[in-house]
């Protein structure tokens, strides 16, 4: 079976697409940063960061309708734990209602508060999404080893790049056959069934596990795994980095 | 001739008290290519691991090249005969199709210009120049069969052990494994179900059952039914 959810896009030949992965990194990291220490009330700002991304996305020839269903995946997350920041905050009132024989009471800036939150972290995962589409997984890992991020996080990202679809592969087949032989519907004999099919895929997993160990060592693995770099930057690159930057510290430090 | 692989006696039995290896010798010449067949559980992939010391007994002596199979000559086996697993999933762990090849280069310390020469060399001689930069769960599984055999090629081993080359492959991929791996001139030792490509592949053919070497000749065996079956197969 074939899968490609990760990094569905990566293999277009984009402006974007080719910048050097080390670049790319630190722009959407900064960029990132930027956002985050933006205050609340400045929302053209917000404005500015959106219309930045929306021309890196043009410009890279990805479904816009791909990048924003994508970005919107963390926003339900976001919302259960700041839906109830609005009710919370003291100082001048809003609007309150009666619910029940509760009395909740809205506050401007808790709604300002909330707002920042979801704009915020909105942003955030879309510029993320954006660096993931345009970037190969495996060159990804690649800078942010260069960029001394630790190896043991790479390693454990890599393998599960490598590993994802495999396990959701192991997953479908283990659902084909219990579905293949399932006649009852009760629902309690169902969940004892899911526990088995977990069960079952932990032992495939751990063992899976242990000939790959077997299949490194065998090829002279001995606790670090090396790879060899092969990034260069261009002048292009330099570009790049530098005129987003300026656009991107002017929009934050415009008053 | 040279003895490449000697073993003697070897006895094995799992941490869980699966008896696997059961006083198995077995000698293997410079350049021999050798089928190693049996019933299933009979010990064969068992028997390979141990020629590359991914599994040590106590009870037996391996040597590879003269060299007794311990863990201060690991190194220097691991680099002459080179494994390769069943499951090309197992065999292929690294993001890339490059960074699977060159990842026993690095490890045997080549210089990063030496690697890329050779991962292209031997990338370009199973006929899969051009991939490198592929995922393997992007290949089809023949192409993983053929990537996985070049991963050890690469390091220019001596000896190849090769566990199940052909399984769960079509005719013509099967045929692509069997041509390539008639051209490679090393000595082989073949774990496998498939007679066919045992006769192709091997002059000599050794029979396990339950631990224990009971046939050691001729390729001659695999066309004869009536033989195999009295050897449980």
């Amino acid at each position: 079976m074939k899968h490609a959810f990760l990094d569905k896009y990566s293999d277009l030949k984009s402006i974007i697409h080719r910048v050097d992965p080390r670049v790319k990194v630190i722009f959407f990291f900064l960029l990132i940063l930027v956002i985050v220490s933006t205050p609340p009330q400045e929302l053209v700002k917000f404005l500015g960061y959106f219309l930045l991304l929306l021309i890196l996305l043009l410009l890279s020839r990805i479904p816009l309708l791909y990048v924003f269903a994508r970005s919107l995946v963390v926003i339900p997350f976001v919302l259960l734990i700041a839906i109830f920041i609005p009710f919370f905050k003291g100082g001048e009132i809003a609007g309150s209602y009666n619910f029940l024989t509760l009395n909740l009471t809205i506050s401007p800036k808790g709604i300002l508060i909330f707002q920042n939150i979801l704009l915020k972290s909105w942003l955030s995962v879309l510029s993320l999404t954006i660096l993931t589409s345009t970037t190969k997984f495996s060159s990804l890992l690649k800078a942010l080893e260069i960029l001394k991020i630790p190896r043991v996080l790479i390693l454990i990202a890599s393998f599960f790049y490598r590993y994802i679809f495999l396990l959701v592969d192991q997953i479908m087949k283990i659902k084909n056959a219990r579905d293949s032989r399932s006649f009852k519907k009760n629902p309690v004999y169902q969940f004892k069934i899911i526990g088995h099919m977990i069960g079952e895929l932990f032992i495939r997993t751990y063992e899976r596990a242990e000939r790959i160990y077997l299949a490194m060592v065998s090829r002279g693995f001995n606790g670090t795994i090396y790879t060899l770099e092969s990034f260069k930057i261009r002048t292009f690159d330099v570009w790049f980095l530098g005129s987003l930057l300026i656009i991107l510290f002017f929009i934050r430090l415009w008053r | 001739m040279d003895k490449i692989i000697e073993i003697k006696n070897l006895t094995y039995t799992y941490p869980d008290g699966t008896p696997a290896l059961n006083g198995i010798s077995l000698d293997v010449m410079k350049g021999d290519s050798i089928g190693i067949i049996g019933p299933n559980g009979a010990g064969k992939s068992t028997l390979l691991l141990h020629l590359n010391g991914v599994l040590q007994s106590k009870n037996g002596a391996v040597k590879i090249l003269g060299m007794p199979v311990i863990n201060r000559n690991l190194r220097k086996i691991r680099s002459k005969a080179c494994l390769v697993f069943q499951d090309p999933e197992d065999q292929l762990f690294m993001p890339t199709v490059f960074d699977d090849v060159a990842f026993g280069l690095i490890n045997l310390g080549y210089h990063a210009d030496a690697v890329r020469k050779k991962v292209g060399e031997i990338l370009e001689k199973v006929d899969l120049s051009g991939r490198e930069n592929r995922s393997a769960h992007h290949l089809s599984f023949g192409e993983k069969k053929l990537v996985s055999l070049a991963t050890v090629l690469v390091m220019e081993p001596e000896i190849l052990l090769l566990d199940e080359p052909t399984s769960n492959l079509d005719r013509k991929e099967k045929r692509g494994i069997v041509e390539f791996l008639q051209k490679i001139d090393k000595t082989k030792i073949i774990v496998s179900h498939d007679l066919e490509m045992i006769r192709q592949l091997c002059l000599r053919v050794v029979i396990m059952n339950k631990g224990k070497v009971v046939f050691s000749g001729d390729k001659e065996i695999v066309d004869n039914d009536s033989k195999l079956k009295s050897f449980g197969l």
